[in-house]
């Protein structure tokens, strides 16, 4: 149902289309019939919001339960905000079109630091009071989940509740409880007490924050019967657990239009910079044939004719030939084409090459993420030269002309030639396809070369690390441009500027929440768009707040440190990030782990690859 | 195998996506309908449709038509029609399939009926500007090209017929303006100069109810 008092406006506003709802499997009920209403808002566009995985999950999930209405809620973009408040219109669910004010929960999905001021301003415009002390009653239950809730604790005094971990079984669990609270009449407050009591679930303000006059951490300590550590949720039954048989069909283009089907949750890689691979482990694998069955109607129920096997890195799927094998046996007679991102350099060879371009080519991208060997020791990317080319080799022969890769600059003890390592790395690539013969004739090579700027994030064994200042940065990314002659590369680079603030919040801690209700204050959003997002405005707040910026992002923090986030466990325990932290200084390796298992802390879930037969054990 | 014409109306939510986003929701309402479709046989195999004439971001459509190819020439008509309907979102309705007459080329004149209103002026000052605009000797619009250049095209001279009426929803302007490939002028060009005339913000309500050929035939 359109939002009766805004369709007049639509035709104001550029892509009416992200506002209106009604497409093809969107659930609709009766109001008189539910019991739970839930505003499951993604704190971006309807274009982005709308290819995130999770949401589809969880949406598809809560509305299979007859008493619970999920609606989707996205951020109205800047011309159709400036309509909400010019006429008074509060935000809306997308399937109702009711406002979500008084909807029993507000559940945001945490993808990156940036969207935090926009969480803020969606609050603010379905009037909801931001701070969850202001909220009143057992109603407007504030939540969130997703990776960013592994450090919630900037945005921790918006919240009731964080979600830790994965949420299919957690959530369900806090709504149960909230319809039995609300029947016994308990109050908010014995409500999210009572919930904090459900492991994974994280009540901020059941802690006390204290600090040191350096501003350190100094303790944190829960109240009313709080546990003292929060431990993630995980599913551990990777086929049974719930997957949609249908996804919403947008009717306008979204980032991803396509099916994205789940293949693992995890990684066995280890790369020391990477969050995701340590939030997520252990490795636990879906097998091929549910993923087949569930590919099959998902195609059959959205009509998307390109399906993406999705996961951390697609090519550590144990299973992979017989799952693309299994695939292929429909996918080319029903016109749908598979791909594969995250595909590792040293995972890729003809046979998956050929499964991939039955129907349609696809580009082709990999990460090497740094430009020499030492480099990406340190980072324990554990692939080398010879994998690259060889990789590269196999793909121009298969007909491939263009090639993307991924690295990152500003690693910890990174040099100059490291730096300009990438560059050196780049046109081995451009010279591998000069030297196939059997290369298309007439046709250029493209290497596309992008560098993002290195954050360290909780939870991995960099997190004690310093960031790059801006102009550190930004000279390594002039020198990469300078080393560059061939035109046959192309060279991309993230702003500096943006990478900066998403490392004050990455890492940051209570006192930043009044700095972004301050910024929200002073019209900062959308941080994550170029066209709004300017550092000088956000510096100019964060000094008004008496805050420091680079005492979260220049800082290196010693192992004794209490980190902000030291309350909450992900399974990896912190004795193995500071051992991880030692071998990086080394320039040495750790093995991943199908190869040997290095004692992370996840194998206490007692599933997935932790308690697989290993190789070194047969 | 044998080419058919669906019959649609265009309204709801649909009513706000474009031609591009029209095109992608009925092919994979087509796909889901497991209706037996030919698809091209190009290098990127896709599922053939075409469309009669796009239609504009916003506006409603009473008399739209996209023509498809059967494999079973025997495929009964009003089973595309239930398929259609139960695999698109709401807002396209289809409602007769026909084997096509002519070629969308055929097409030269739409008719629409478009309702102005406003929030904070009467109806009869709307319908003042209104009046006195199209009884204008010239209404001069600047029109960008496909090149990019602009260019000052008289409307008046392109406008058919119409007639205007005032009533209780607003201001009625029913009128038919060149339309196909050859000549094609957007209403909305004749509602921005109303606006600019009137001088505040209006609201429209944009409908294509019928295209006709050279020779005022209906297009079937």
């Amino acid at each position: 149902m359109i939002n009766k008092r805004i369709e007049p406006y639509l035709l104001k506003v550029q892509k009416p289309g992200r506002y209106v709802g009604g497409e093809i499997n969107s659930v609709y009920k009766n109001k008189d019939e539910i019991d739970v209403r839930f505003a499951f808002c993604f704190p971006d566009t309807y274009e982005i919001g709308m290819s995130h995985l999770g949401m589809k999950i969880l949406y598809s999930q809560f509305n299979s339960f007859p008493y619970i209405w999920c609606e989707r809620v996205f951020a109205p973009w800047l011309d159709m905000e400036k309509i909400m408040i010019e006429k008074d219109i509060p935000l809306w669910g997308l399937e109702s079109g009711d406002p979500i004010t008084d909807f029993d929960f507000i559940g945001f999905t945490l993808q990156y630091e940036l969207s935090f001021t926009n969480i803020l301003q969606m609050l603010k415009l379905a009037k909801i009071p931001l701070r969850s002390c202001d909220r009143k009653g057992l109603t407007q239950i504030v939540v969130a989940g997703g990776p960013c809730a592994c450090n919630p604790e900037p945005i921790a005094d918006f919240f009731d509740m964080f979600f830790i971990g994965e949420g299919e079984e957690v959530d369900l669990e806090v709504i149960e409880l909230f319809r039995k609270c609300r029947d016994e009449g308990k109050t908010r407050e014995e409500f999210l007490q009572l919930c904090s009591q459900i492991e994974g679930v994280y009540v901020p303000s059941l802690y006390d924050v204290e600090y040191f006059d350096d501003g350190t951490v100094k303790s944190v300590t829960p109240k009313n019967n709080a546990p003292k550590i929060i431990h993630k949720r995980i599913i551990r039954d990777m086929d049974n657990v719930f997957y949609p048989e249908r996804f919403v069909v947008p009717m306008i283009e979204i980032v991803h239009d396509r099916v994205v089907q789940e293949i693992f949750r995890g990684c066995i890689r280890g790369c020391r910079f990477c969050q995701a691979g340590f939030l997520n482990r252990p490795v636990r694998e879906k097998s091929p044939d549910t993923i087949d069955k569930q590919c099959h109607t998902l195609c059959k129920y959205t009509g998307y004719d390109e399906i993406s096997l999705s996961s951390l890195s697609s090519s550590d799927y144990t299973k992979i030939r017989e799952l693309l094998e299994q695939l292929t046996k429909w996918s080319v007679d029903e016109n749908v084409s598979l791909s594969l991102p995250s595909m590792r350099v040293d995972g890729f060879d003809e046979e998956i090459l050929s499964k991939l371009k039955t129907v349609r080519k696809s580009g082709l991208t990999f990460a090497p993420e740094a430009g020499t060997q030492r480099m990406r020791n340190v980072i324990n990317k554990n692939v080398t030269e010879e994998e690259l080319i060889q990789t590269c080799t196999i793909a121009f022969k298969g007909g491939w002309t263009a090639v993307k890769l991924y690295f990152m600059i500003g690693l910890p003890t990174e040099t100059y030639d490291d730096v300009l390592g990438i560059g050196t790395l780049a046109q081995q690539v451009v010279d591998c396809y000069y030297k196939n013969e059997n290369r298309q004739k007439g046709k250029q090579v493209k290497v596309t070369i992008s560098t993002s700027s290195f954050i360290p994030k909780p939870f991995t064994p960099f997190q004690w690390e310093p960031q790059d200042s801006i102009e550190e940065t930004h000279n390594k990314q002039m020198a990469l441009k300078k080393h560059i002659t061939s035109r046959k590369i192309v060279y991309n680079y993230h702003e500096a500027h943006v990478s900066y603030l998403e490392g004050v919040f990455a890492r940051g801690d209570r006192k930043l929440c009044k700095v972004i209700e301050e910024a929200v204050n002073r019209g900062i959003h959308f941080d994550g768009w170029d066209s709004c997002f300017n550092l000088e405005k956000w510096l100019e707040v964060i000094r008004d707040c008496g805050l420091d910026p680079d005492f979260y992002v220049r800082r290196r923090r010693g192992f004794d440190e209490v980190l902000p986030w030291d309350h909450i466990d992900y399974g990896v325990t912190k004795k193995f990030l500071i051992q991880e932290c030692e071998q990086a200084y080394k320039n040495t390796t750790t093995p991943n782990c199908r190869e040997k298992c290095s004692a992370c802390g996840a194998a206490k879930y007692g599933r997935g690859v932790c308690f697989e037969k290993r190789k070194s054990m047969v | 195998m044998k080419n058919v014409r669906v019959w649609y109306r265009k309204d709801g939510a649909c009513r706000f996506i474009s031609h591009l986003d029209i095109n992608r929701t009925i092919t994979r309402a087509l796909q889901m309908s497991e209706i037996p479709l030919w698809h091209t046989e190009g290098f990127n195999s896709r599922l053939y449709v075409s469309f009669a004439l796009p239609l504009s971001l916003g506006f409603r459509g009473t008399y739209e038509s996209v023509d498809i190819r059967l494999i079973e020439e025997n495929y009964p008509y009003d089973e595309i029609i239930s398929r259609f309907n139960s695999y698109s979102p709401e807002g396209l309705t289809a409602y007769e399939v026909t084997e096509p007459v002519m070629k969308p080329a055929a097409i030269c004149y739409a008719e629409f009926e478009i309702i102005i209103t406003s929030e904070e002026h009467t109806n009869d000052e709307i319908f003042d500007y209104a009046n006195t605009l199209l009884n204008s000797e010239k209404i001069l619009v600047e029109k960008t090209t496909k090149k990019g250049t602009v260019k000052q095209v008289n409307l008046k001279e392109n406008i058919v017929r119409y007639t205007l009426k005032c009533t209780q929803n607003g201001v009625e302007l029913s009128i038919v303006l060149p339309a196909g490939s050859v000549k094609n002028v957007n209403p909305s060009l004749l509602t921005d100069v109303i606006e600019k005339n009137c001088g505040f913000e209006i609201f429209t309500d944009i409908t294509r109810k019928e295209l006709y050929t050279e020779n005022w035939q209906l297009f079937r």
